[in-house]
């Protein structure tokens, strides 16, 4: 039983942690509210990437990626969240292609297949498309 | 729509708990708009929501009868394919017994069982660190306190102290040294300097029983250096 909590929904103490940003800081959040947005939240995201895997399927292709996640908000009628995901994806991207460009200019040609990707920075929609990783504390 | 109707046919088992979550699917489709269109107070803008909403998706499909108990629910068309697939998604793995069924109150036994050997203040919450230390100390000095007469003596209590000076001659001089002292100004600021800095001290070390009687509290302070 506790496997299937902690595979088959996000980690709840990450799910009230993202719920509290939004919120005053003298608000306080119920443990019934963490857990009914915990399930409305892992729901969503099964729903939205239900939606971008059968198209990948039907395209017979292997890897959902940001277009494809972007694409299935709005097949879905998510207009809103298309537009800033896609926006999002944008900008992430370019601080990718930045970091490349800053690692191969100061590293040795030898290390340069040694590249580490820093995590996205944090920001609310973030959490929603790449669900953080599985935390024991949880 | 015949694969449908049959692929559905297995969802008649878990009725209710379809019929749940496909509330909170049909619900949860309007507040999902609410944060990014108007980031004012819910109250204000969700009247202003309903009828955008209703405009965007004026076209609405019904879901299969068979599911729905009080009638049909009438869901987004872009969504009910999405609905659909997620149904079947959700009968695998309620035939695979992987649902989160019932939740339980803690994931950790070993963490279950270190929070109820913790101890707790008033009020039921848990004490820190330093709280647990301090009530450690508190409780250490009442023991010295009720059992050895040598710290009753250092703890310098005012009225073990006047029994001693009305008794002994040696504490009788020490008083009227004592009572010199206020004569000089001079002295007496630096004496007092003094006094604050081993109060500051014996408040860290133990609290609020060595904070009454001034001046006998200064005057036991000088027996205790004597007699070191």
């Amino acid at each position: 039983m506790d496997q299937d909590v902690q595979d088959r929904a996000l980690p709840i103490a990450n799910v009230g942690r993202i719920m509290k940003q939004i919120l005053p800081p003298s608000a306080k959040i119920s443990k019934e509210g963490k857990q009914l947005m915990q399930e409305c939240v892992t729901e969503f995201i099964s729903f939205v990437t239900g939606e971008a895997s059968d198209k990948c399927h039907k395209e017979n292709r292997k890897t959902v990626n940001g277009d494809d996640i972007c694409w299935a908000l709005s097949s879905l009628g998510f207009d809103n969240y298309a537009e800033a995901i896609g926006r999002y994806l944008h900008i992430y991207r370019q601080g990718e292609r930045e970091k490349i460009n800053h690692t191969k200019k100061y590293e040795n040609p030898q290390n340069q297949t040694q590249i580490n990707r820093a995590p996205p920075p944090p920001l609310l929609l973030s959490r929603v498309e790449n669900p953080p990783p599985t935390n024991q504390s949880g | 729509m015949k694969q449908f109707l049959f692929l559905n046919l297995p969802d008649t088992e878990i009725n209710c708990s379809q019929v749940d979550c496909n509330h909170s699917m049909a619900h949860s489709s309007y507040p999902y708009g609410d944060p990014i269109l108007a980031y004012g107070p819910q109250a204000i803008s969700h009247p202003q929501m309903v009828p955008q909403m209703l405009g965007l998706a004026s076209t609405r499909v019904a879901l299969p009868l068979d599911l729905a108990e009080d009638g049909p629910i009438y869901v987004n068309a872009k969504q009910y394919h999405g609905i659909l697939r997620r149904r079947q998604s959700r009968a695998k793995l309620e035939a695979q017994n992987k649902l989160i069924k019932s939740r339980k109150p803690y994931l950790h036994e070993s963490r279950h069982r270190h929070a109820l050997n913790r101890v707790r203040g008033s009020g039921g919450r848990f004490l820190s660190t330093k709280q647990l230390a301090q009530s450690n100390a508190e409780f250490v000095t009442g023991a010295h306190s009720g059992s050895d007469p040598t710290n009753i003596y250092q703890k310098e209590h005012p009225l073990e102290v006047e029994s001693h000076s009305s008794k002994d001659g040696d504490n009788a001089s020490f008083i009227t040294t004592y009572s010199d002292r206020p004569c000089l100004s001079g002295n007496n600021l630096n004496f007092r300097q003094q006094e604050c800095m081993f109060l500051g001290n014996s408040a860290n070390m133990s609290g609020a029983p060595q904070c009454s009687g001034g001046l006998t509290f200064g005057g036991a302070k000088q027996r205790t250096s004597v007699v070191r």
